[in-house]
């Protein structure tokens, strides 16, 4: 299975006007010590078709599984973008001299909560491809800062589509900025 | 154990009433100043009292409620041997034998061992009863229970003779296919070499670009392809294919994690009569690992059950089955640097125990990217320790309930490189780690043997050789006499990297050459392989050859016996 690579924080320079919209649903078990759902499953506001949660843990059989009916997130709106700046072209005058123009990413912070994908103008680092970094205001413009699986790491901005752009073997890997990949 | 109960409770009687004695007879306060104290209510009237008034009282637990001298109090216990005629209150001082009260007095609890390995003893606590249960199952319904974890299947106090319970095709008297031991003899057919098949690639994921391979199973009648895609957000994603392959529709593709959440990975395994499958998503706003099961079919049975609730990442969730519990590890910066934890999960989601931390703090190095395995007696964990710049792969072999270490983490890499990504198997009676190193020389894949006491069989070794380009994304499959490889290379410069195999033996030595499995423009990515019928194997992977789009593609190796 492929490691994802997530983007770490942006910090402060995350833009104020983002806030978090939450829309409430929650599907799953809450297994939080001392809920009463520790072991239990099956209680977290899906729907089980044809009665209570098989009992497993011995010959079950094929079919002896309930069916179950994910109640997804019907009242999720669609995801907000906020691009204040081209992070695919630094420099351009979207940003002041010094500055890059970075990608972020609010997590919503309520189950079903809406994410907001954006860019914004920030200082720009110095962090280049493969240099370790804590926030996206570590590496350098063009770069970004993510969980990758072997280090928190800035890379290289690229292409998801056609010509990535990655040099050296590297491979462009989605992030989980809608849009955006980095090379690795 | 009852009995000795009981005469603590009646010397502490004893010694109240003592004291309550001396002290009246020392001119303190009398009796009639103060009243004469009420007699304690008693514990308990009846047996049953106690089960409500005692924690952790039940019928396996039980609990009788004696009737003992109840505190004599001042006046009242003429035979607390204190000379109650001094300080007894008016009219009452020596009058005669303690009032009794009932007091909650454990009994031994019930034991319910028979004495069989064979069976899971247990009592139920509303009744005190004994239950006996089968102690292996018999999940891929073919007749044959699999062993006792620890045990080789029909080996002495195993309790089973299917070597492979996930397998209906697999059992004593079953007929050997191609590289594969379905007889359990320990004898698989010699030599398997696996071919590509002409034609065989077909592109198994909708328009849910970027997409990239998250697991893949085979339940003994169709393989499960499990993958991350966007479409209006991150999903995992579930495709069934038949044993030759197409996607089968109904259902055809579908996500299996909740929608909005930005959900990715999808590790996943089938155990016989279900999948388990493990992903992490940030519905709650960080990131968290979740677990379910689905059926054959892939139709999800159960509400996503959510196995952390720590802030910071939980992320890159690896997987493996023990004969009766999955266990889930991933990396986790709760306490502010990436540490590996594990979970248990049963067959039916729930989880067993709490989270458990696998790896220490080492600095500002990170634990990352887990790669789990189930040895004989022992769980078999590999990862990667380091920083952005250099790291080193680690192996440490735990006990089957990933709470206590067997032995001290080795390093199985060699040099301060960039070793990254580790994929770990057991093969027989060993586990082998293999890795790719992206600075050592060549930039191959490299691998080790490890005994499952954590001793090192086989250091560090190359097992591809790019010259002067590239190996990528192991993928090892344990065959017993050898084990498979897949991954990707750019040695051909064909626009990318191209999926290839090989055969290497459990000391790690070449078996024949590399094969190139893909040829197509752009990258081909992330191989992942299963075991299909008659020995094939199956193969997902990401693959870039539609104008660069990040799709999952899906082929299959033919398996012929060798010379």
């Amino acid at each position: 299975m492929r490691m994802r690579d997530f983007l770490l924080a942006l910090g402060s320079a995350l833009p104020a006007v983002v806030a978090s919209l939450a829309a409430g649903c929650g599907p799953s078990v809450d297994t939080t010590p001392g809920s009463g759902g520790a072991g239990t499953g099956g209680s977290g506001g899906g729907t089980l078709v044809s009665g209570s949660a098989g009992p497993g843990g011995f010959d079950a059989g094929l079919d002896a599984l309930p069916d179950y009916v994910d109640p997804g997130c019907p009242d999720a709106g669609p995801k907000l973008m906020m691009f204040m700046c081209d992070p695919y072209k630094q420099g351009n005058g979207d940003c002041k001299s010094g500055e890059g123009c970075y990608i972020f990413v609010k997590y919503p912070t309520m189950p079903c909560g809406q994410e907001v994908y954006g860019a914004t103008c920030a200082h720009a680092g110095s962090g280049v491809q493969g240099s370790s970094c804590t926030g996206g205001q570590s590496c350098g413009a063009g770069f970004v800062c993510v969980v990758s699986g072997s280090g928190n790491q800035c890379v290289q901005l690229c292409q998801l589509q056609g010509q990535s752009g990655c040099t050296g073997g590297l491979v462009c890997e989605p992030i989980d900025v809608e849009g955006f990949g980095g090379c690795l | 154990m009852s009995g000795r109960a009981r005469t603590r409770a009646g010397l502490g009687l004893l010694s109240v009433a003592g004291a309550a004695a001396l002290h009246a007879g020392c001119g303190g306060r009398s009796g009639l100043d103060a009243g004469p104290p009420k007699p304690p209510a008693p514990e308990c009237v009846v047996d049953a009292d106690c089960l409500k008034k005692v924690k952790g009282a039940d019928l396996c637990h039980p609990f009788i409620c004696a009737m003992e001298p109840g505190d004599a109090g001042a006046g009242q216990g003429g035979s607390g041997g204190g000379g109650g005629a001094g300080g007894g209150s008016a009219g009452s001082a020596g009058s005669g034998a303690a009032k009794l009260v009932g007091k909650c007095v454990a009994r031994p609890p019930v034991n319910c061992d028979d004495n069989d390995p064979c069976t899971t003893d247990t009592c139920d606590r509303t009744t005190g009863l004994c239950a006996y249960t089968p102690s292996t199952f018999d999940r891929d319904g073919d007749g044959y229970k699999g062993p006792l974890p620890g045990f080789v299947a029909g080996s002495p106090g195993s309790c089973g003779d299917d070597c492979d319970d996930t397998n209906p095709n697999v059992h004593p008297g079953a007929t050997d296919a191609c590289g594969v031991d379905n007889d359990c003899d320990g004898l698989a057919e010699q030599s398997p070499i696996y071919l590509p098949i002409p034609g065989a690639d077909e592109r198994i994921s909708g328009s849910i670009a970027p997409a990239d391979p998250g697991g893949l199973a085979f339940s003994g009648a169709s393989f499960a392809g499990t993958y991350t895609g966007n479409a209006n957000g991150f999903n995992v994603y579930l495709s069934t294919l038949g044993p030759s392959g197409g996607v089968l529709n109904p259902p055809g593709e579908q996500p299996v994690t909740l929608q909005s959440a930005d959900a990715s990975g999808g590790p996943i395994l089938w155990i016989g009569d279900r999948y388990g499958l493990a992903w992490q998503d940030r519905r709650s706003g960080d990131y968290q690992i979740y677990f379910t099961v689905l059926d054959a079919a892939g139709t999800k049975k159960h509400a996503d059950t959510q196995l952390t609730f720590a802030q910071g990442f939980s992320v890159n969730p690896a997987m493996a089955w023990n004969g009766s519990e999955f266990l889930v590890v991933w990396q986790d910066d709760r306490d502010g640097t990436f540490n590996l934890f594990g979970q248990r999960v049963d067959a039916d989601s729930a989880p067993i125990g709490g989270n458990v931390q696998l790896t220490m703090d080492q600095g500002a190095l990170g634990n990352e990217a887990p790669s789990v395995a189930v040895g004989l007696k022992t769980v078999g964990v590999a990862w990667a320790l380091g920083d952005a710049m250099s790291h080193l792969i680690q192996f440490q072999a735990l006990s089957p309930d990933l709470g206590t270490p067997v032995a001290p983490p080795i390093t199985v890499s060699s040099g301060a490189t960039e070793a990254v990504y580790p994929n770990i198997v057991w093969n027989k009676d060993r586990y082998v780690v293999a890795w790719f190193d992206k600075s050592a020389s060549p930039k191959a894949i490299y691998a080790a043997a490890v005994k499952e006491d954590g001793t090192l069989i086989t250091p560090a070794t190359a097992i591809t050789h790019p010259g002067a380009f590239r190996s990528r994304y192991p993928f090892l499959r344990p065959l017993g006499d050898r084990l498979l490889l897949a991954f990707s290379d750019d040695r051909d410069q064909n626009g990318g990297y191209e999926i290839y195999t090989r055969m290497i033996t459990p000391d790690l030595a070449p078996l024949g050459g590399e094969i190139r499995v893909t040829d197509a423009p752009h990258d081909s990515l992330y191989p992942i392989a299963s075991t299909g019928p008659q020995g094939f194997l199956g193969i997902l992977f990401r693959d870039d050859r539609d104008g660069g789009e990040h799709n999952i593609y899906f082929t299959r190796l033919a398996c012929v016996p060798g010379p």
